[in-house]
């Protein structure tokens, strides 16, 4: 696929009503809706700093409930970066990523230089919690990626997991910071040690 | 047969002139009936009635074509069937009997399984219990006579069987005048049997397809062979049974590994049932991946811009159109809709949280009429190519097809109730449509209706 301009794209993936919408909506707008609507497919941009100058962040929201395999490698041979939703409360949830990653890997041949974030969600659901932190810790070692546990409902870890995930991509600089300041990115990184563990 | 014409001309008389001058307006005369009760012929010509009311009535800035009913793929298909079934055990495990074939295939491979399964249990029986089935198959067709559940089907594909064993050849016949399933003609005799014939229930493979070589010639008086594959019928009553309250219902993810199995066990012709064993989120996947993986979709590629199109006229509008679109698609399209819509709008009514008798609250599936479109939507209502191998992106909806795709499905479930029931002006324009090539029919076909008002 030409690269059409410098937008740089994250694609996300998951079963149906994991809070993939919620994720990208509360990282996006800052908002959390405790509605249950299910997504087709929406995109969201927004500048950030890249490279020293300015690009694109495109934010993919797949839907969960009717994968047609054609439209999901379209996403994927598109996108540039992945983030992996299960909910903990549903283990389920993370079995279903399983087909997705291997997509992923057939269609980019390799997933080292590729930034992926397994993202269990609905952290703060401890009481439903079906999938203990450390299977998708070991998931992630497993897959040779980042992986976080999130809450969008009380916005815990998810501008640290679009941020993670810019800095997993060796091939740009990125920041969500368009003034491009480095310190700031620095503290966060300190900040978020013992939350999420690059593998 | 004459005769019994000649006495019914008033009363047809009466039933045109009360409908006559009002073809637009509904009003006076019988009230609207369920597409199912009509008969293959009516079916035949209200979809006629429906396309030409489409192009006069309606503007969808689109070209409309009646869907054809099988393809050349069946015919295909067919050939690819018999020269396979020349290996004989290798074309069960190769060819699938469910998934990603036509319909009206899936249809009729359930007819043959069927068969097959009745023939293998009436070489066990003997001849009593043989009649004991047959009399209860009869009962049970009293009970279904509104319905057409399934239990017509059963009937009529007994009646089918090759039915060699001990009983005298009485036997099929009666049985088959137990498969007519109107009252008013019970009290014909056996030596009218041409009028029997054509008053039996039409099967599907006869339905509408011979319809170009002999116009209307062989079309039958009864009410077409309820045409909802058995895998659609498997589905929605588990999920009827089991999933309404179930949060998430449609949209919670499956075990691909479980569907998977399920989906072959199909493919293979199994008798597969499900029991409270299978996840209803399982069977809910399942259910989807069959609509999705049918070659044409269910709203079928011919009326796809049609259909979205409907989105953009008078809202007051929108519902009818949708409706005449319905009426445009072959019977197992549309009885197979129903039976899908059925199970929507069932699940729709229990999406919001309810307080039970007791007063504890009992927390909605939250799968409203627009989640489930949302759903649902892409997988009924498409223009992709299954066979393309090869994906093309422009196939694929475009944003605001695929908000109208949501809107159009949304509105079948909210009007299920109404949208399969033909509107008295359409059944008028039917029988006066009907009145210019078979004047006897429509007596008769009045005759019916009449007794079936009273």
């Amino acid at each position: 696929m030409p690269e059409q301009s410098n937008d740089y794209r994250v694609v996300v993936f998951g079963a149906g009503g994991v809070g993939k919408s919620s994720l990208v909506l509360r990282f996006v707008k800052g908002t959390f809706r405790d509605t249950y609507i299910p997504t087709v497919e929406d995109t969201y941009r927004q500048v950030i700093s890249c490279d020293k100058s300015v690009c694109t962040l495109q934010i993919t929201d797949t839907t969960g409930s009717h994968q047609f395999p054609a439209m999901q490698r379209l996403s994927i041979s598109k996108g540039h970066a992945f983030i992996l939703v299960y909910s903990i409360t549903s283990r389920q949830s993370l079995e279903e990523l399983k087909p997705i990653y291997q997509q992923v890997l057939a269609i980019k041949g390799s997933t080292e230089s590729i930034p992926i974030m397994l993202v269990g969600n609905k952290s703060d659901e401890m009481a439903q919690r079906e999938v203990e932190t450390k299977e998708g810790e070991a998931q992630a070692t497993a897959w040779k990626c980042a992986f976080m546990e999130t809450s969008a409902k009380t916005n815990s870890n998810v501008k640290e997991l679009f941020q993670e995930l810019l800095a997993l991509e060796k091939k740009r600089d990125m920041s969500l910071s368009i003034d491009g300041k480095r310190s700031g990115k620095q503290k966060r990184a300190d900040k978020l040690k013992g939350k999420c563990s690059v593998m | 047969c004459k005769t019994v014409s000649a006495s019914l001309k008033p009363m047809i008389n009466e039933a045109l002139i009360c409908s006559w001058p009002d073809v637009s307006g509904g009003g006076v005369g019988p009230k609207p009936v369920p597409l199912q009760s009509l008969s293959e012929l009516e079916r035949v010509r209200l979809q006629d009635v429906a396309f030409r009311r489409l192009l006069r009535d309606r503007d969808l800035g689109c070209h409309i074509t009646i869907p054809k009913c099988g393809h050349k793929h069946k015919k295909l298909l067919r050939r690819k069937l018999d020269s396979l079934s020349k290996e004989k055990n290798k074309d069960k495990e190769t060819t699938p009997q469910v998934f990603g074939i036509p319909l009206s295939q899936v249809i009729s491979n359930d007819r043959t399984h069927k068969q097959r399964h009745d023939a293998q249990r009436e070489e066990h029986s003997d001849p009593t219990e043989l009649m004991l089935s047959f009399l209860r198959l009869t009962s049970n067709v009293k009970r279904a006579n509104k319905e057409f559940s399934s239990s017509t089907s059963s009937l009529s594909s007994t009646s089918e069987t090759p039915n060699e064993s001990a009983l005298p050849g009485t036997a099929p016949r009666t049985c088959r005048r137990g498969g007519v399933s109107v009252d008013c003609i019970t009290d014909l005799d056996d030596n009218q049997s041409r009028l029997l014939e054509a008053l039996q229930l039409s099967l599907p493979d006869e339905a509408a397809c011979n319809r170009k070589k002999h116009p209307d010639k062989k079309l039958s008086l009864n009410p077409i062979y309820r045409q909802v594959p058995r895998i659609v019928d498997l589905c929605c009553q588990h999920l009827e049974k089991h999933g309404l309250e179930t949060v998430g219902i449609f949209r919670v993810g499956s075990s691909k590994k479980r569907v998977r199995q399920l989906r072959e066990e199909f493919d293979q012709g199994w008798d597969v049932h499900f029991d409270e064993e299978n996840s209803v989120h399982d069977v809910a996947a399942l259910l989807k991946e069959f609509l999705r993986d049918l070659p044409d979709p269910l709203l079928t590629r011919e009326l796809y811009t049609a259909f979205i199109n409907t989105m953009l006229l008078d809202y007051s509008d929108q519902a009818s159109a949708i409706q005449l679109l319905i009426f445009l698609l072959p019977p197992c399209n549309s009885d197979t809709l129903q039976r899908l819509l059925c199970l929507l709008s069932t699940v729709a009514k229990h999406a919001g949280d309810k307080l039970d008798n007791d007063g504890q609250k009992i927390t909605g599936n939250k799968m409203t009429s627009l989640n489930l479109a949302t759903i649902f939507g892409p997988n009924l209502l498409h223009k992709q190519k299954n066979s393309d191998k090869e994906f093309s992106v422009q196939s694929f909806a475009r944003v605001e097809d695929s908000t109208a795709i949501i809107s159009v499905v949304q509105r079948m479930i909210n009007t299920r109730d109404t949208l399969f029931m033909v509107p008295t002006d359409l059944q008028n324009e039917v029988l006066m449509s009907l009145l210019e090539t078979d004047p006897d029919v429509v007596d008769f076909l009045l005759r019916r209706k009449a007794s079936q008002c009273s």
